[in-house]
């Protein structure tokens, strides 16, 4: 990927990242590498990480992720929730 | 008769152990054959193996190993530091290795990251939510090794939190105090009681943050150590970038690598209760789990590119470690 390529992305991510953050089940926007079945690509995407994938028609309209902005593509990834990642052996107390 | 001795023996060191693994450097005790002048002898004798011999007159009395206990000799061998079956949730004597489990008293465990310097002064790299308890630590605090949550009691105590990056939850607030104003209130007493250890917050966008990180101060220097366990010292610092290759050493999952997948990253991170965004991270491949917070994440060459603080079973989320030095004020120790 070229610098100008990269520049770009990040400035449409920029530009949509607090939209896309309000939608329903989304934990995270990032400029990162496309995922196909799994395996990571060499190809440049907005990656919008999402706790679970659920389908469309299961979705309100405003919480559909588009597949590409501005001429980016847009990968959706689940993750899962993100959590602070100390032990949850909960010895002393929950925190 | 040998055995009649090595039974006297061991009735000695099971009476002796713990006076004798309390004392500097001491890391085992065992019944052997005294070594003299490097030959082996026939005479059977305590063997006290230590991290390194130091000259006598350098112990307090109290850390000298006696000639004789109870009529058995004793030898003093150098063995190193002990490793090989010990794995990062161990409690780690008489030296805490980066990589080890490590925790605020109130916490249940995370990982000690890498050792950091400010001028002259060392302190262990963490997060905040390790050492810090989500902001409701106060300098001074006791960081237990191992943490809680792998056996660590108040006896465990290595090191006192020193300071912290306020963690900001915007309208998520816990029932934490408002850090900023606590820091200054601290501050002021510092200046009071002439202190040049400043609790510094690091004011961000509200509720917008850039880092998770936090600063111990080892209760002596040479009760820490700077070689990451199974990685080594860090080489520096690196930047990290979309595909970069990084490993890293946690309390929970021991030593792992994984791929930079995101750059630039904002995610929403869920602090067992309250919710804290955070901007311009990295994240990479899943490569760590609960526990594992505070590893610093290092490339092929030994640079130090991140500190873990979050994640799940699909991803890994990092602070560039750039932006932790700079919050914090201090440079990577190599």
């Amino acid at each position: 990927m070229s610098e100008e390529e990269l520049a770009h992305v990040r400035a449409v991510k920029a530009a949509y990242e607090r939209e896309l953050l309000q939608k329903a089940n989304v934990v995270g926007v990032g400029v990162g590498l496309r995922s196909r079945a799994g395996q990571f690509t060499d190809e440049l995407s907005i990656v919008v990480s999402v706790d679970h994938k659920v389908p469309l028609e299961a979705l309100d309209p405003v919480d559909v992720i588009p597949c590409e902005l501005d001429g980016v593509p847009v990968d959706v990834q689940p993750v899962g929730a993100l959590r602070a990642w100390s032990s949850s052996d909960r010895a002393p107390r929950t925190g | 008769m040998i055995d009649e001795l090595a039974n006297r023996i061991g009735c000695i060191k099971r009476q002796y152990l713990n006076d004798l693994l309390s004392r500097r450097n001491v890391v085992a005790c065992g019944i052997g054959y005294k070594i003299s002048r490097g030959v082996r002898t026939h005479q059977l004798s305590l063997i006290v193996s230590v991290t390194h011999k130091v000259h006598p007159s350098a112990l307090t009395p109290g850390d000298l190993i006696p000639p004789e206990v109870d009529g058995v000799r004793t030898d003093v061998v150098a063995t190193g530091v002990l490793r090989a079956q010990q794995n990062p949730a161990d409690r780690w004597r008489p030296v805490v290795p980066p990589g080890a489990s490590i925790g605020h008293h109130r916490i249940s465990a995370g990982t000690f990251g890498c050792l950091v310097r400010r001028g002259g002064e060392l302190f262990i790299l963490s997060n905040n939510h390790v050492l810090a308890d989500m902001n409701r630590g106060q300098p001074g605090d006791a960081i237990l090794q191992p943490g809680a949550a792998d056996g660590g009691t108040m006896e465990d105590r290595v090191a006192e939190l020193a300071e912290f990056v306020p963690l900001d939850f915007g309208t998520d607030e816990p029932r934490c105090p408002v850090a900023g104003s606590l820091a200054g209130l601290l501050n002021a007493l510092a200046t009071l009681l002439g202190s040049s250890h400043r609790l510094q917050p690091v004011r961000q966008t509200l509720g917008l943050n850039r880092v998770d990180a936090a600063l111990a101060r080892p209760l002596s220097p040479d009760r820490v150590e700077n070689e990451i366990l199974y990685i080594g010292a860090p080489a520096g610092v690196g930047a990290a970038t979309l595909g970069t290759r990084v490993q890293k050493t946690g309390r929970t999952t021991g030593y792992t690598t994984g791929i930079i997948t995101q750059i630039d990253a904002t995610v929403r991170i869920d602090y067992y209760g309250p919710s804290a965004l955070f901007d311009g991270q990295l994240i990479a491949s899943p490569m760590s789990q609960g526990g594992d917070s505070g590893a610093v994440a290092l490339d092929e060459q030994r640079r130090v590119v991140g500190l873990i603080f979050a994640g799940s079973d699909g991803a890994t989320v990092i602070n560039p470690i750039d932006d932790v030095l700079s919050a914090l004020n201090v440079d990577i120790v190599v």
